[in-house]
């Protein structure tokens, strides 16, 4: 059985591009399993979907949490969440990234398993007009993992997206031909945001609040909300006349003034909307991808 | 002073909740409704009760009213019946999840169709899993009692939990009945006013009702689960003071001449007092028969229950409710699931009876009885059968 696990955020397709490989393996003959990991999720916000490929019937409902392969399809995602966690050993790693794989892999501080990226962001721009990454992300997995034929896949996307499939086709193919590949002997797999604390200290039922109060005030403080962010707003300070509309208009309070006047954004609990480029009357405020 | 006082039962309920001083009633004034709201009405209208009474337009924001007011820290009822209690049930849950120490009369009514207005108890056992405290009362005096009790045993620091006190349908809520009435000098130090320990106030913050990730969802429950099993101690350390303070005995099942009876009728709310009658009859028949009447639904008396039937050859359990295509009636299930790993557990006979209104006569508890007997001698009793239902 081969188990993929996807990681994106919401809006990027993660849960429609498990559900096209194991729909793709079904038709090839094979069994094959997706689903999403079920929570509150919203457009932007860290998202998992879970594919099984297998010769047999799949009978397991457990989510894939030791998989053979993970695919990240969006860079900012790995700030955010433990994408590589429980990766087997030998295992494989497939991220969109303009990163070569010996940079990504030293970044990440990864080894014992194959790493392999594609600029899935710039092809999908090239070829779709937006950075919707899912299908130029099957490509690369079905590069390094081949549990789909591609002509299967082309003609599913044809049935399904036909007034978009040819686009999408052209970013599959792409990605497919384009993906670095590199393999890392030695090391183990680690990961990552060393911010984000593992969570192994949850209160038992004796320690729990009786009603589950939250006695803590502000303690939104604790949510990094900047995790779901795709898009950055990036600063001229020089221009800025520091006409303050920027901090008025941002509707997360994730604009601060300092003791000179100046507007800083805070990376931590920015999401990205775009708010401040839109009302900032002197262009000060442009809104860029966070890869680059 | 004390005085005994004619009045009916419904508007028993709400001198109860007069006396108690409650801060916020919010109510749906329309049918299923009864008097208790009306009078509690009349009361704020006339002074008599200095609160807040909000008409809402539906039971459903009804109980979203007082869970507001609860969280608020004010001292809360309500009162519905049937379909009314139907369209709340979803805001039931909340109120018990959020602990809030809401106290609500119930008057049991039948759930419609064929469209009904008269009482059984399929509404109460619609909500059987909702989390509250949940009180039976036999006759008038009972549920003036009990309302006055549930305010105690909902804010007791130990306790909060919501709590029903049921009523039957028309055969109390319509009754009138000598009911002794307390004075606020006899109340006051059982039911001092309320100090909540939590309360939504922009002084003190904190937040109540948040959203719970699954890997505490479990937690929480299993809290409230381990409480409201707890909080059985309470009930019954809140029964003795009453007992002290106003000489009336509550216990979780009111036992009835059980002390030899090979057959003990188990049944709740008001036709408990019709099978005692049946009970007398029996006995001078020669049949050693009893009566245990269930006052404790929720939390399950497991453990009274077992004691008092340990021996017991037979039970013979009145429902007032159908579990249509279930195993039996809803209280004849949970005794049986309460002895079943017991050497020489009773026979359990189901009965449902007295469904939308149909009145239960003592004669029928002496014929359910022997029915139960007759099952006894052959060995072999049905799932639940319907009593009084013409084939």
């Amino acid at each position: 059985m081969i188990e993929v696990r996807m990681h994106g955020r919401g809006g990027q397709g993660v849960v429609a591009s498990a559900e096209m490989l194991a729909v793709s393996a079904i038709r090839d003959g094979k069994y094959a399993q997706a689903f999403p990991s079920f929570g509150p999720e919203r457009r932007g916000a860290p998202v998992v979907a879970f594919c099984r490929v297998d010769d047999h019937t799949i009978i397991t409902r457990e989510p894939i949490s030791v998989p053979d392969v993970v695919v990240v399809l969006d860079p900012t995602v790995l700030r955010a969440v433990q994408a590589t966690a429980g990766l087997k050993p030998g295992g494989k790693l497939v991220v969109n990234t303009c990163l070569r794989p010996e940079e990504l892999a030293r970044d990440l501080g990864v080894g014992g398993c194959t790493v392999a990226t594609v600029d899935a962001n710039r092809i999908a721009l090239q070829f779709i007009g937006q950075a919707i990454t899912n299908t130029a992300m099957l490509g690369a997995l079905l590069k390094v993992e081949p549990v789909a034929s591609l002509e299967v896949l082309y003609g599913l996307l044809r049935e399904r997206f036909p007034a978009v499939a040819d686009m999408n086709i052209q970013a599959l193919q792409a990605a497919y031909d384009e993906t670095s590949v590199a393999e890392f002997v030695m090391g183990d797999i680690v990961m990552g945001d060393k911010r984000k604390k593992l969570v192994t200290d949850l209160p038992t039922w004796r320690t729990i609040d009786h009603a589950c109060i939250v006695f803590e005030p502000g303690s939104s403080v604790q949510y990094y909300t900047g995790d779901w962010r795709s898009m950055r707003p990036d600063w001229n300070s020089e221009k800025c006349v520091k006409c303050g509309k920027c901090w008025m208009y941002c509707p997360e309070a994730a604009i601060n003034v300092d003791e000179h006047r100046d507007y800083k954004v805070d990376y931590d609990y920015c999401k990205g909307c775009g708010i401040c480029a839109e009302e900032c009357p002197y262009g000060v405020i442009v809104m860029v991808e966070e890869c680059e | 002073m004390a005085r005994i006082v004619g009045m009916e039962i419904s508007a028993a309920c709400s001198e109860a909740v007069t006396l108690a001083d409650a801060d916020v009633i919010a109510a749906y004034p329309i049918t299923p409704q009864t008097h208790i709201v009306e009078h509690l009405s009349e009361q704020v209208a006339d002074g008599r009760l200095d609160a807040e009474y909000i008409n809402v337009e539906s039971e459903h924001s009804a109980m979203s009213c007082c869970i507001g007011a609860a969280a608020a820290g004010a001292r809360t009822f309500t009162a519905t019946a049937a379909q009314g209690l139907a369209l709340m049930s979803e805001m039931l849950y909340i109120a018990s999840g959020m602990r809030l120490p809401i106290v609500m009369a119930l008057v049991t009514r039948t759930l419609s169709a064929p469209l009904s207005i008269w009482g059984d108890q399929s509404d109460i056992m619609s909500v059987r899993d909702c989390g509250w405290i949940v009180l039976f009362a036999e006759n008038g005096q009972e549920v003036y009692d009990m309302t006055l009790q549930a305010f105690r045993i909902a804010e007791d620091e130990r306790v909060i939990f919501p709590v029903m006190v049921c009523l039957d349908g028309f055969h109390l809520s319509h009754v009138i009945e000598p009911v002794e009435i307390l004075d606020r000098a006899e109340i006051a130090p059982f039911l001092p006013p309320y100090k909540p320990k939590y309360r939504l106030d922009p002084h003190n913050v904190l937040t109540m009702g948040a959203f719970a990730m699954p890997e505490y969802f479990s937690e929480i429950k299993k809290r409230q689960d381990e409480e409201l099993v707890s909080s059985y101690h309470v009930i019954l350390e809140v029964w003795r003071e009453w007992e002290e303070r106003f000489g009336r005995h509550y216990e979780p099942l009111n036992p009835y001449r059980v002390d030899d009876a090979e057959v003990v009728v188990v049944i709740a709310g008001t036709f408990a007092g019709t099978a005692r009658v049946a009970v007398d009859r029996l006995r001078e028949k020669g049949i050693k028969a009893g009566l245990a009447s269930l006052k404790l639904w929720r939390p399950f008396p497991r453990d009274d229950i077992k004691r008092l039937f340990a021996r017991r050859r037979v039970l013979t359990v009145v429902d007032r409710a159908l579990s249509v295509g279930g195993a039996g009636g809803p209280v004849a299930n949970e005794l049986r699931a309460a002895f079943y790993h017991e050497d020489g557990r009773p026979w359990v006979a189901s009965f449902v009876a007295g469904l939308s209104g149909r009145d239960i006569l003592a004669e029928d508890f002496v014929e359910m009885v022997e029915r139960s007997l007759e099952y006894a001698k052959k060995g072999e009793f049905p799932p639940y059968e319907m009593y009084g239902v013409r084939e």
